[in-house]
């Protein structure tokens, strides 16, 4: 094989591959909807134990909503999931991917806190 | 249950502006993804070779991942929109690194990269495209932060990609230059190395930057650090304008009025994404339309300009090719008169003896118009004789062959020696020659005496030749302060014009006015003179008031110190 044929061979297979994965992922992600959404959703403490902001480190106006997170496959996503805006959102009972997270420990980050109903309103007295 | 913060692709518009002004994103990635492309198709347009394939790929590239990122930047135009194009970009930003070296190699070897070379940059790319492919550098989409979640091994390898390739590219710089063999290269070298080098520095630090920040939680906005690599891309363009219009790379005509157009256009063009009111884009629009057609006319007009020069300096290099292949031609003429004169001089020099022995008599009595033929025959073979050493030592002169034994000797009496031996030669044309000496200083020189009495005796036999009537008179003075000395000889002959005058110690060259006297001259004579006596340090020259006045030749030497011989 001549150094000029393994170039060229190379250089159009280089071209098919690149052009591949960009019509794969197009289809993947366009078609498909193959990928994960997560999402803030609405959490009824009652229910869950759910996040809330801490407002004791925010300056700005803060929203002491409570919430959860939620992931669920983009393809299975109501719309108001895949912008972020469920008013109510629950998990389809027959949908294995839709995950939801309620507020641990280990979920914890900086600027939330997990919801204490009695000690929030104490708080708030 | 309300969520007022939740307000769909206007909560991702606003997450985003809040993050980082939309005008510096415009600004960043569109012009450089434009001019790239655009510079990379004017490249390929003009120029079809593997330097300019291999940086048209770099580019091509490079836009492809200046416009991904702007889109992934772009949330709220969708999660399906920002997934796809951000899932690319790790992909174009491996090929664009590993392109630019390869770009590089070529540009500084003129070469193709080697087989191995190609074949590792492939291996090193496949696990970009594998999890490209399978979207694995993605793992979600994040509605909360509007932004998609990297798997860990994604910016790690890109980071690695990016970091072997700038040292590959420092490293290769470095040896390169120095083992460029002059300096011309060695520039070249620097430039196309620095270019290429920031163009990955940029990017490579802007990803560990942003990769670090990615590390620390309490750092907002860690990804904004990542667009200050874009502006890695204008450097190397600068870098390649330079290359461009001082060293001619890719042998692109372009004159460094054009890329100043080019470069105004795109920064006045670029005041688009900061003009908010109508007036300022107006104002934008009339100065770009201004711009462009003052572009027009002088990149128009330099470029005439340059083609001009272009022609001239081509004309300059055939004048050059031509005047050394004629040079050529005159070394091997030299050669060969000198060849044929060598044949000559022998047979010529028996029939001068054997007319000699004749004319006096050693072979008995001739009838006298046998005796006038051979008289004849005597002078003519005499003439022969001098042309063929003048000839000859024409030939030794351009050969550089010329040999000067150089003594001290006195010029006043080699003067007077010549002039008495030429005197009977002027008075059978019924001319009077006179020697005269007004020597102060020691008369003497130190040159090649045969050569020096050679140079006198031309001067006084062309005066001969080309005197009608009148005397020809030979002065040796000196001036012992300017410790010089001069023999003129000045005759009342058919003199010269000041267009002789500049050319009469030229080879070939004869009076206009000279067949009318003499037939005889070969035009060597006065350039053999002239060579002989620059050959040993002295000087000649020649002065006429006009034709029909008189002329006068002047030898100089520099005197030697000392006093006055009586003798």
């Amino acid at each position: 094989m001549s150094r000029s044929f393994i170039s060229r061979s190379l250089f159009w297979l280089l071209v098919i591959l690149v052009a591949g994965a960009v019509v794969t992922r197009y289809y993947a992600y366009f078609v498909q909807e193959d990928y994960y959404l997560y999402a803030q959703v609405p959490c009824d403490p009652s229910e869950a134990t759910c996040f809330i902001n801490d407002c004791d480190m925010s300056d700005e106006e803060c929203d002491t909503t409570p919430f959860m997170f939620a992931e669920m496959s983009a393809s299975h996503a109501p719309d108001c999931f895949q912008e972020n805006n469920c008013q109510e959102f629950e998990c389809p009972a027959d949908d294995d991917s839709c995950v939801v997270m309620e507020c641990s420990e280990d979920a914890l980050y900086d600027g939330v806190l997990c919801f204490d109903e009695p000690n929030f309103f104490l708080e708030q007295l | 249950m309300m969520l007022s913060q939740f307000t769909s692709i206007q909560y991702c518009y606003e997450y985003l502006i809040n993050q980082i002004p939309v005008s510096l994103l415009f600004y960043s990635h569109i012009p450089t993804a434009l001019i790239s492309i655009l510079f990379g198709l004017y490249l390929l347009y003009k120029v079809r070779d593997l330097q300019s394939k291999t940086l048209f790929v770099v580019l091509f590239f490079f836009a492809l991942w200046s416009i991904g990122d702007l889109i992934s930047w772009f949330s709220f135009l969708g999660s399906k929109a920002t997934m796809f194009s951000w899932g690319l970009l790790d992909m174009f930003s491996v090929l664009f690194s590993l392109c630019s070296y390869y770009f590089l190699y070529v540009f500084v070897t003129k070469r193709d990269l080697p087989i191995w070379q190609k074949l590792a940059g492939f291996i090193l790319f496949i696990p970009a495209l594998y999890q490209t492919y399978k979207g694995s550098n993605l793992l979600l989409f994040d509605s909360t932060i509007c932004e998609a979640w990297e798997s860990d091994f994604a910016p790690s390898y890109l980071y690695l990609i990016q970091s072997f390739t700038f040292i590959l590219v420092v490293l290769f710089s470095i040896y390169q230059y120095r083992k460029a063999s002059s300096s011309r290269e060695k520039r070249e070298v620097a430039l196309a190395g620095a270019g290429v080098g920031l163009f990955l520095g940029f990017f490579l630090s802007a990803t560990w930057v942003s990769n670090y920040l990615l590390t620390h939680p309490d750092i907002e906005y860690a990804y904004n650090y990542s667009i200050y690599g874009l502006f890695g891309m204008p450097v190397l363009l600068i870098f390649l304008g330079i290359l461009i219009v001082r060293y001619k790379a890719f042998d692109l005509k372009i004159v460094g009025a054009q890329m100043l157009v080019v470069a105004l256009i795109a920064l006045i063009g670029s005041q688009y994404f900061f003009a908010a009111t109508s007036t300022t884009i107006v104002l934008v629009s009339v100065t770009l339309f201004l711009s462009l057609i003052g572009g027009y006319f002088l990149v128009r007009s330099v470029k005439r300009e340059v083609e001009q020069r272009e022609q001239i300096e081509k004309l300059a290099t055939d004048l050059q090719k031509a005047n050394e292949r004629l040079k050529e031609l005159d070394k091997m003429k030299s050669e060969f008169v000198s060849i044929a004169s060598h044949q000559l001089r022998s047979p010529i020099t028996a029939i001068r003896g054997y007319v000699s022995m004749l004319v006096e008599g050693s072979y008995g009595k001739f009838p006298d118009k046998a005796q006038e033929v051979l008289e004849r025959i005597g002078e003519s073979s005499k003439f022969m004789a001098t042309s063929i050493e003048d000839y000859l030592n024409v030939s030794r002169i351009e050969a550089g062959n010329m040999k000067y034994e150089l003594s001290d000797f006195n010029l006043k009496e080699q003067a007077e020696k010549v002039s008495d031996e030429l005197r009977q030669v002027a008075m059978k044309k019924g001319l009077v020659l006179v020697f005269r000496s007004d020597v102060s200083g020691s008369g003497m020189v130190h040159a090649d005496i045969g050569k020096t009495r050679q140079v006198i005796m031309n001067f006084i036999d062309n005066s001969i030749k080309y005197t009608q009537k009148g005397t020809i008179t030979v002065v040796a003075h000196d001036d012992p302060k300017q410790k010089k000395m001069w023999v003129t000889i000045s005759d009342t002959g058919i003199g010269m014009s000041k267009e002789t005058l500049s050319e009469v110690f030229d080879k070939f060259v004869r009076a206009k006015n000279a067949n009318q006297v003499n037939v005889t001259g070969t035009g060597l004579g006065l350039f053999v003179a002239k060579k002989m006596a620059v050959g040993m340090g002295g000087k000649v020259w020649a002065e006429s008031e006009g034709d029909g006045k008189g002329s006068q030749f002047h030898i100089e030497f520099p005197e030697l110190p000392g006093k006055a011989n009586p003798a």
